[in-house]
């Protein structure tokens, strides 16, 4: 018997819902102490992330970049907003200015909250926003701003509302300061420039991620860095 | 799997493993089960969590217990005046089984957390409870309606389960007369995920057509193509495991065989062949299938027939394609 005449549903009598996103905003400090090495390190990081991402069918289609950058003249910029990556071009960062790191994340704050609004317009299931902060100093911006920052930060943390990954650049990044925005899990000191390897393991991560289902705990697959754990 | 209940209601149940479990060699987590018990009929669901190591044995006891549950009190869940009193009941019941079997296993109860839904039915009247994700629809006058909407927490991975905090007050709780009622449908998150268009709350029209199929379908060859079926489609569009509970009577809306035009009998059995023939064959197909009111086999039907059994067999197979009839250790045709 022809096992496809057994057959009571054909995909054309199903509905076809939008893919469950995880929305992600890597916030980059991109001030002056970035230029040379880390800023060329940095921007072949945020290329490879994107080339993974394009290259996992799962993670392609569920995740969501925006890219907010801090720096010149204490200014935080959205070079790039939440849309589908194949919509996207990889951006390229430049050096500049100051580490107004408090305005960095209220903007990421707000684009990310404006984003999971848009899901809830449109009927399209989300998973827990990330926030990926990145910071080779410390911050000189509004101290009101950065504490402001911390405060929602913590607050959504502590909701199990975001969840923060908070990486500090080089021997002078304020890890107390980044330390500050998480309040689950210690920040993480990048070895060296080694931003591959770390981008390679968040896009992973954002694939096992897509992938899980109600109740199911992600865990990350980050041996050997003490203090994360699972989202 | 459930079994076909001869009554007014009739339905089945079907639970299947999805991608991630199949990748992972884990079980399905999903429990369901059709039945019928004290002149009660009954659908319960269960959508075992993903993170829990022993949900699946969650999902069967919660299976379990609501089965009993439901076909032992209905009168008594039915004429309880107080809602909170009932969603306390059934909290305890579940808990404190859950506990004991965790307790016995030294195991945590969090490690057996799964979902909750069921639908009871007795002498006109309907129960239905629904705790966590999932969905539960019915039928009025053969359209499909909504009864109880997923309960996600804000993100798509995370939902109530039997071992959460207060689940009472998580627990949506619904009873009334059946009135123009003639279906219902329990669906796992992962079956809805192909049903359930969450933008407009609307569900796809095509669950009228599988209520109206496992009424008129032998109930075993029937779960043979629902489970080929949602394989090929509902299983490709999530990595969850997937359930679905169908429960239907007749109604001028899902007629009997019987009772469908002839016109709408041609389409139901797929006759495409010219105007002269295809009545002589619908009136074939239907004689196999009245004869097979009891099991007979392929030499029996070819007698009634008078045909040779090599073209009664190809009548004979397209009633298996059209899941009509089962055949039975590949000896006896049946309707059952």
């Amino acid at each position: 018997m022809n096992e496809y005449e057994l057959m009571v549903l054909r995909q054309k009598d199903l509905i076809s819902n939008p893919t469950a996103r995880v929305p992600v905003c890597l916030c980059l400090d991109i001030s002056s102490s970035m230029s040379g090495s880390a800023i060329d390190e940095l921007n072949k990081g945020v290329q490879m992330f994107y080339d993974a991402i394009r290259n996992d069918e799962t993670a392609l289609y569920a995740a969501e970049i925006s890219i907010v950058t801090f720096g010149g003249n204490f200014e935080a910029t959205c070079l790039q907003d939440f849309s589908n990556i194949e919509r996207q071009e990889t951006p390229v960062l430049s050096a500049e200015g100051m580490t107004p790191l408090g305005e960095g994340v209220e903007l990421a704050l707000d684009l990310l909250e404006r984003r999971k609004q848009e899901y809830r317009d449109k009927g399209v299931d989300y998973y827990q926003p990330w926030l990926v902060l990145m910071t080779d100093g410390a911050p000189n911006g509004n101290q009101r701003t950065l504490d402001y920052a911390i405060t929602n930060t913590v607050n959504l943390v502590k909701s199990k509302k975001l969840t923060v990954f908070p990486i500090g650049i080089g021997p002078y990044a304020d890890m107390e300061i980044l330390g500050e925005f998480s309040p689950d899990r210690s920040p993480l000191r990048l070895q060296g420039l080694k931003f591959k390897e770390f981008f390679a393991w968040l896009s992973n991560s954002i694939s096992r991620t897509s992938m899980s289902t109600p109740g199911e705990e992600v865990k990350l697959d980050i041996d050997g860095v003490k203090g994360w754990g699972s989202l | 799997m459930g079994k076909l209940v001869i009554n007014e209601w009739k339905g089945i149940s079907l639970s299947l493993k999805g991608k991630s479990h199949e990748i992972s060699g884990l079980p399905c987590q999903d429990s369901s089960n059709f039945d019928s018990s004290n002149n009660v009929v009954y659908g319960v669901l269960s959508d075992g969590a993903g993170s829990a190591k022993n949900s699946n044995i969650g999902s069967a006891l919660v299976v379990n217990v609501l089965s009993e549950y439901v076909s032992s009190f209905f009168e008594q869940i039915y004429n309880e005046h107080s809602v909170d009193k009932i969603r306390y009941e059934i909290s305890d019941l579940l808990k404190t089984e859950l506990k004991r079997v965790a307790d016995s296993e030294n195991n945590l109860v969090e490690e057996y957390a799964s979902t909750a839904m069921f639908v009871a039915i007795k002498d006109g009247r309907f129960i239905m409870m629904h705790l966590g994700d999932g969905l539960i629809s019915y039928s009025k006058n053969g359209e499909i309606k909504i009864a109880s909407s997923p309960n996600n927490g804000e993100f798509i991975n995370s939902t109530v389960f039997v071992t959460s905090k207060n689940i009472e007050t998580q627990m949506n709780l619904i009873k009334g007369e059946i009135g123009e009622i003639d279906g219902f449908i329990l669906m796992s998150d992962g079956t809805a995920e192909s049903f359930y268009h969450r933008e407009s709350k609307s569900v796809a029209p095509v669950l009228s057509t599988l209520l109206h199929r496992s009424l008129l379908s032998s109930k075993q060859q029937y779960l043979k193509i629902l489970e080929q079926s949602f394989e090929k489609t509902v299983l490709q569009n999530t990595n969850d495991d997937c359930s679905i509970v169908l429960i239907c009577k007749e109604t001028s809306y899902f007629p009997s065989l019987e009772n469908i035009n002839i016109h709408k009998k041609y389409k139901f059995f797929r006759i495409n062949s010219s105007f002269n023939s295809r009545k002589k064959r619908l009136n074939r197909l239907m004689s196999i299938w009245n004869f097979l009111s009891e099991d007979r086999s392929i030499d029996e039907v070819s007698k009634i027939l008078r045909l040779p059994p090599k073209y009664t067999k190809k009548h004979l197979n397209h009633l298996l394609k059209l899941g009509m009839i089962s055949h039975i250790n590949n000896e006896k045709y049946s309707r059952k």
